[in-house]
């Protein structure tokens, strides 16, 4: 791909941009989230039309309007969020679109002969007969690969594939990837993560603002090098913890069970304290109880039994705005569908629940000045970039989301932080920038509940950390514990 | 002003393709459109009867867009405003029956009697909807269905029987004491007055109040709006409230226009309007989605509605002709998306 070129209203999103993947290696694509890494990869794959530039597969140059041509050409894209149809198995799925069929009728055993083919020859194995929905991540990620595979894909793009994958699993994708490769297939490997595009590609291009910063031989590549093309900076990954002193506990969680939709004890017979002036870590692989944990404490959900007391107060029975006012600060998991309004402004959202407290309102009318005012100290004392406090939630990217999020519930002070999965998904400066928030509000003698999967966040930050396991605290390690102790314990491996 | 612009245009467009598109179906009938369009617009702006039932439509259009909008924008869709007018409506001929009160306090007391009433038929959906589960669409239409006959019976075993009627029936007369003011020169109450200053006042209500600010809340971001502790349940009800009773509202203006002797028989035996989309509660959705769910433009959705509406007694045989072609302007401007797709302008979608 050559000069290519792709600006959306207002934000030049790629300035020229040349890459070239050679046959049978893996190519790392990295750079912070809004490098743009995934439109360049969405224009390859036909999703979005260049302003200028050029593709050439094999030496000949292509047009690709759309992702039809694009598959025709050999290429495949695993998307972030896949797009599986949950209820059909993992086998109809793969054949969806492309069915072998008779007369209008799908001819099933072609199909599962040529789909064992495939899996026989790259060596992804997946339990055929299972509902999409069933399947577990890994799996399901290896469904979407076997379904580039089978339109013939020469060609496969990886967008951010570990992101939902456990330690384990990612092993597994790294072992899959280098079979493909032996086989011959190109793969394409986008991702903001440094440890895994040194042990995974051949090759790498590093891409920052919409431009191509350098590209390397993966065997002279190092963490720092990549690090600092990547961010354009030094990044110091040291936070300044004050002395660990934990004052009085804040939140005391205790015999806590707590039933989901699907499973019964989502959350099965936990307890846990919150002191102030410390981080607790709670880590897990995602799906394992940290929602409905986090939603109890919230009153969110109905805990079955077991007994949550905030600040020497009962709050199992309490509503969610009562329990806030206890002076609880909440990070919800998901920027877009618990914590921000993508429709509404910076300054709706941060009074988002506080529309009746007095601060900003006089006998039910809002104070316009007074949100303002506010929105304004968000955005100034968090750092959010934005061209003012009007910008809609939607036009910010995500590391600004989250930040107007974290600011919103800090900027209230409150004795008990809630964070849930903070710097998912966000850029390396971004989680930095969040991350020192908290290690800042735990010197301040906050008391910071931090839930994560991400383990090197949770070793990093935490005082004392805490593991769940199928909705159970299997094991409580302390700051300086290595990745490996928490690794065994995330497997559900004891002792 | 250009945001003003980027939201006006799509409907300025739809109206146009749905003229353009009334125009080709009457030609394919032999009629010749300018004909038409002449008798429609002539019919209700050119003359004094056609104007001031032009005021008497937009009241209640306006109230029952709003009626829909408002508890839209908490996520919850209105769909009773029929039964809520006629609810209201008929509360507020109660009260004048019944209770003879002086000047004045007489109309007054009869209108928010009906917003009572018309709030407490929509709070059962909103109820159901929040606390049970049972969309409120359904049940909406589902009480349409027992508030209409419910006071039907009320009018011919209650009322009629009370009052003096005219025109062989089809009129009630209510002493004009308990009626609402009518505005000189024309045929018609304040309530068109009093319908653009709710419109104007729901504007204000909800971007500038609490409430309002936790309604837009709900109805964008429900998951969001819980997780900060606002409860989802009782706004949708709070907003289904304020829907219902301005449903009732229109419907005590449908009653209490001194202008057109009150229509109560009238109203009710013929539909008000029929024909016209079953009714007004549902031309009230109309409305409110041509008007793109803004209290504003559904004042000026609600007069271009009432035109049409009230010219097409002047179109002769020609009527069904009309109607289609309402109803085509209807489906080009409730799917911005289509429109502007076909012109390529650009337009984002406009249910919020």
């Amino acid at each position: 791909m050559s000069g290519i070129r792709k600006s959306f209203p207002g934000v030049v999103a790629l300035d020229g941009v040349d890459i070239e993947v050679n046959k049978g290696e893996v190519m790392g694509l990295l750079g912070e989230n809004g490098a743009g890494k995934s439109t360049l990869m969405s224009i390859l794959f036909g999703l979005y039309n260049r302003d200028a530039g050029s593709i050439e597969i094999e030496g000949k140059p292509v047009t690709i309007k759309n992702s039809g041509d694009a598959i025709g050409l050999g290429l495949g894209m695993v998307h972030q969020s896949f797009t599986l149809v949950p209820n059909l198995t993992a086998m109809e799925n793969i054949i969806l679109g492309a069915e072998p069929s008779r007369a209008g009728v799908i001819d099933w055993r072609e199909a599962r002969r040529k789909v064992t083919e495939l899996t026989s020859q790259v060596g992804l194995e997946v339990p055929m007969n299972h509902q999409a929905e069933d399947l577990p991540t890994g799996f399901k990620q290896r469904t979407e690969i076997l379904k580039a595979l089978l339109r013939g894909a020469k060609i496969l793009i990886l967008d951010e594939p570990t992101a939902v994958l456990t330690p384990l699993e990612s092993e597994e994708l790294f072992r899959s990837i280098r079979r493909l490769t032996a086989g011959g297939t190109t793969v394409i490997f986008i991702t903001h993560k440094l440890k895994e595009v040194l042990s995974i590609t051949n090759r790498i291009t590093i891409m920052r603002r919409g431009k191509v910063i350098a590209t390397m031989e993966t065997k002279d590549a190092t963490v720092d090098v990549l690090a600092n093309a990547m961010v354009g900076r030094e990044i110091e990954r040291k936070f300044v913890f004050a002395e660990y002193q934990p004052g009085e506990t804040i939140l005391d969680i205790r015999n806590l069970t707590v039933s989901a939709l699907h499973n019964s004890h989502a959350v099965d017979n936990c307890s846990l304290s919150v002191r102030e002036g410390e981080i607790v870590g709670l880590a897990g692989v995602e799906g394992n109880g940290q929602s409905e944990l986090v939603e109890a404490i919230m009153g969110l959900r109905r805990p079955l039994s077991g007994e949550i007391t905030l600040r020497g107060k009962l709050v199992n029975e309490l509503s969610t705005s009562e329990i806030l006012k206890l002076s609880v600060g909440h990070v919800p998991e998901d920027r877009a569908l618990n914590g921000l309004i993508l429709d509404f402004s910076i300054s709706e959202n941060v009074i988002l629940g506080s529309a009746n407290r007095p601060t900003f309102s006089q006998r039910g009318v809002l104070v316009r000045g007074k949100v303002r005012d506010f929105a304004r100290r968000v955005v100034s004392a968090f750092n959010v970039s934005a061209a003012g406090v009007e910008v809609k939630a939607r036009n910010l990217s995500g590391g600004n989301q989250q930040k107007v999020i974290v600011g919103r519930e800090l900027a209230n002070e409150p004795r008990l932080l809630v964070a849930h999965q903070p710097t998912r998904g966000l850029d390396v400066a971004s989680t930095e920038y969040i991350q020192s928030l908290l290690v800042s509000a735990r010197n301040a003698k906050r008391g910071v509940l931090l839930v994560s999967a991400d383990f090197d966040e949770v070793l990093d930050l935490s005082d004392r950390i805490l593991v769940l396991y199928e909705g159970k605290i299997i094991g409580e390690l302390q700051r300086g514990s290595s990745i490996g102790e928490l690794g065994k314990l995330l497997g559900g491996v004891v002792g | 002003m250009v945001r003003v612009l980027r939201g006006v245009v799509p409907s300025i467009v739809a109206l146009l393709l749905g003229l353009l598109a009334g125009s080709v179906l009457m030609w394919a009938f032999g009629l010749n459109p300018f004909n038409v369009f002449y008798a429609l617009f002539d019919g209700a702006l050119g003359t004094r009867y056609g104007q001031s039932t032009v005021l008497t439509y937009m009241s209640s259009y306006i109230l029952l867009a709003l009626a829909f909008l408002i508890p839209g924008k908490a996520g919850i869709w209105n769909v009773g405003g029929q039964g809520q007018v006629f609810i209201g409506g008929i509360t507020a001929a109660l009260v004048v029956v019944f209770i003879p009160m002086p000047i004045i306090l007489w109309p007054l007391v009869a209108v928010i009697a009906a917003c009572i009433t018309g709030a407490g038929l929509a709070a059962v959906s909103g109820i159901l909807e929040a606390y049970r589960n049972a969309s409120a669409i359904v049940t909406t239409i589902m009480l349409n269905y027992v508030a209409q006959p419910f006071s039907s019976l009320l009018l011919y075993y209650v009322i009629v029987e009370r009052v003096p009627t005219v025109a062989q029936n089809q009129y009630v007369v209510f002493p004009s004491a308990a009626t609402l003011p009518a505005i000189p020169f024309f045929n018609a109450s304040i309530m068109f007055i009093i319908a653009i200053l709710v419109a104007i006042g729901a504007k204000y209500f909800l971007q500038r109040t609490s409430l309002g600010y936790n309604i837009r809340a709900v109805g964008m971001g429900p998951k969001q709006a819980e997780s900060k502790g606002i409860n989802p349940k009782t706004i949708k009800v709070i907003a289904m409230l304020i829907g219902g009773a301005l449903a009732g509202l229109a419907g005590a203006g449908d009653v209490l226009s001194a202008g057109h002797g009150c229509y109560l028989v009238a109203c009710y035996q013929d539909n008000f309007a029929a024909g016209w989309f079953g009714g007004e509660g549902f031309a009230g959705i109309a409305v409110a989605l041509v008007a793109a769910n803004d209290p504003i433009g559904a004042i000026f959705s609600g007069i271009f509605f009432s035109i049409l509406a009230a010219g097409t007694a002047s179109v002769g045989q020609n009527i069904y002709v009309v109607w289609a072609m309402q109803g085509i302007i209807i489906v080009f401007m409730a799917a911005p998306y289509l429109s502007t797709k076909v012109l390529n302008l650009g337009g984002k979608k406009r249910w919020t």
